[in-house]
């Protein structure tokens, strides 16, 4: 390979990534406060959507914040769910990744006459596939930032690892998470926009195939660490480019590497992560208990 | 308490839970009939699209038996470890790799085997698969610490790769452009009901019910279903109580999961008759709101299969019948049944007691 492809191959690699690190850093968010956050497939999914509908209709950069407004509303009903009636985490993220899978198809269908897909954005309705490159760097030193400078972090992740330490100080761990919540679903929300804004031309049925789960996998092997969930997201993402571009070549000695199998390896990582043969990936202390 | 006094507590104790199912059962239709609304469909016709969907043939009939068998198991796999306060969402990948145990056995397994025991190896070979797939997920949680419910949405995605996988590279069947397996050899074959029209109905349902039995009568008379309430309830009881709270966290998943089996099993012995990569179809997943909507309960389980197979059955329809709403509706519907059991109490409590909340805080 000569250095355009080289380079090539590393855009390729980041333009992949980028919604991944935007979804990791939101249930990031969430999960440090204490929350389990399983309804990220449901905030892209609305996301996706929103933001193809809105973009369509207001232009690419509408698109994306009322994407991550919407976003945000959605963890809002998480919210109020979660901390206000104290339903299970788990149970209110499958919900909302329900209502997610179904409702979606209904309002394309409603609105478009077809629930597979919204209509194609032009190329001034889109926005350019660096965009989401560019968002994801900046809030991702933004919450490095956050977490390493400013008192927001450190409540942050008190309110996930001892919530009495910070009710003592004066600050209500409640309403700490509920900030956290709404700033995981616009985020969410706004990475699922990158993917039918940016990265294609429309959303289509059911488009983040699992990206939302994949951002947890990569919260886990970065141990909800802002800079080393960013690796792992990078990691995914360069997984995904091999398989694409090694489809049916044939390597010496090797074969053919099977392409389901690139397909699952970030899934083996994170189970093997879990399972704790390679380091110990401990999570917020009161992680998916605390209400 | 008098013998009479604990029998009227328990009416009452029961009859709060089914008059909130019922209740959330309300929510969710009278939300579907208004989603129909706003698309222009008249409710009452969503209404009887499903219905008609659902009971106006004996085929159909057949069909939501069929489902019904299939969620019974699922939502099993759900309830099961639920008791003992774990969460399992791995039925999804847990029904596939059964599905897959069951194909793999009728097509490649021993075929001189006659019907009845030939079907009961496959089934036990689906269960066994499905159990130690999920046995996994608790075996993560019990002795490494990992959340199940992590592990179990990942190995959903592992055992969907994975059956892919070893399908398209090595056991492709020759007659079909599907990444499928082979055709089951006849003898695995279930008979079908004859009076619904060929629709996949089975024997299998019954034993989806006698599993279900098997759970009630561990629950309510082995100490084995003690021990999986007190581990949900207190850990420190349990532990004090010398109760081995790793084992107990293992075997409720293992033993839950392996329900799924059943689930898998019918899907490739009764219906389709050869394992295809796309099987588990959301089946798998299913499997929560079953459970979440009966309450865990033994009795609450087949109700809520029984009413989500009519949903899910029936809403097909919806796609040919209606040009306003599809099947989706459902799904739907599904949600914000869910929904409404998990949040009612919490909302009338507030309603009966608006200052216990901030008592509480």
């Amino acid at each position: 390979m000569e250095y355009s492809a080289y380079l090539e191959f590393f855009l390729a690699v980041l333009r992949s990534s980028a919604p991944l690190v935007l979804a990791s850093i939101a249930a990031l968010f969430c999960e440090r406060s204490g929350i389990i956050q399983i309804a990220l497939e449901g905030f892209m999914l609305f996301g996706a959507f929103v933001g193809a509908v809105a973009a369509f209709w207001l232009g690419g950069w509408s698109g994306l914040l009322l994407a991550g407004l919407c976003g945000a509303l959605m963890a809002y009903v998480f919210a109020v769910l979660v901390l206000s009636h104290k339903v299970d985490q788990i149970i209110a993220g499958t919900v909302i990744n329900m209502l997610a899978w179904g409702a979606l198809p209904l309002l394309c269908r409603a609105l478009f006459d077809s629930s597979a897909s919204t209509p194609s954005l032009d190329m001034s309705q889109r926005l350019s596939g660096a965009t989401p490159i560019l968002l994801a760097a900046l809030v991702v030193l933004l919450v490095h930032t956050i977490f390493m400078r400013s008192p927001a972090g450190l409540w942050l992740t008190f309110a996930g690892e001892k919530p009495e330490a910070l009710t003592a100080v004066g600050i209500s761990p409640r309403s700490v998470r509920y900030t956290a919540i709404l700033i995981c679903g616009f985020l969410a929300a706004v990475s699922g926009a990158t993917l039918s804004i940016c990265l294609s031309s429309s959303y289509t049925r059911n488009m983040t195939a699992g990206r939302g789960f994949m951002a947890l996998a990569a919260l886990i092997l970065g141990k909800w660490r802002t800079l080393p969930v960013t690796m792992s997201c990078l990691l995914f993402g360069f997984f995904d480019v091999i398989q694409l571009k090694t489809q049916g070549v044939n390597f010496p000695l090797i074969g053919v590497i099977p392409n389901q199998l690139l397909q699952l390896a970030p899934y083996v990582v994170t189970l093997i992560i879990l399972a704790g043969s390679i380091g110990q990936s401990r999570a917020p202390a009161v992680l998916g208990r605390s209400t | 308490m008098s013998r009479q006094q604990e029998f009227g507590h328990k009416i009452r104790l029961y009859g709060v839970e089914v008059i909130t199912a019922l209740a959330s059962l309300g929510v969710g239709l009278f939300l579907g009939c208004m989603i129909g609304f706003f698309a222009g469909e008249r409710p009452e016709r969503v209404v009887q699209i499903i219905f008609d969907g659902a009971f106006g043939t004996p085929y159909d009939i057949g069909m939501v038996l069929y489902l019904m068998t299939i969620l019974i198991a699922t939502g099993l796999a759900v309830a099961v470890p639920l008791q003992a306060g774990f969460f399992n969402i791995g039925g999804e990948g847990q029904v596939l790799v059964a599905a897959f145990a069951a194909g793999l056995i009728g097509s490649y397994g021993p075929i001189f085997l006659p019907h009845h025991v030939a079907v009961f190896v496959a089934l036990v070979f689906s269960i066994l698969a499905a159990g130690a797939w999920g046995a996994l997920s608790g075996w993560i949680r019990a002795y490494r610490g990992g959340h199940e419910v992590i592990s179990g949405i990942m190995l959903n995605f592992v055992a969907a790769g994975f059956t892919s996988w070893l399908v398209v590279s090595f056991l492709q069947a020759a007659d079909s452009q599907n990444p499928e397996l082979n055709t089951i050899h006849d003898t695995f074959k279930l008979a079908r009901w004859v009076s619904f029209d060929g629709a996949p109905a089975t024997y299998v349902l019954f034993i989806a019910l006698a599993a279900v039995l098997i759970f009630a009568v561990v629950l309510k008379n082995l100490s084995t279903g003690y021990h999986m309430k007190v581990v949900k309830r207190s850990p420190e009881a349990a532990l004090t109580a010398g109760i081995d709270l790793k084992k107990t966290m293992f075997w409720s998943m293992a033993c839950g999961s392996s329900a799924c089996g059943i689930a898998g099993a019918v899907m490739v012995l009764g219906e389709s008759w050869r394992f295809r990569i796309d099987m588990a179809d959301g089946f798998g997943f299913l499997g929560i709101p079953v459970a979440l909507l009966g309450k865990g309960r033994p009795l609450g389980i087949v109700l809520a299969a029984a009413l989500f197979a009519v949903l899910h059955h029936g809403s097909a329809l919806l796609d040919i019948e209606s040009s306003k709403v599809g099947r989706d509706l459902a799904q739907v519907i599904e949600a914000v049944i869910v929904l409404s059991v998990v949040v009612m109490p919490s909302i009338v409590q507030k309603i009966l007691n608006p200052r216990s909340d901030w008592a509480a805080k």
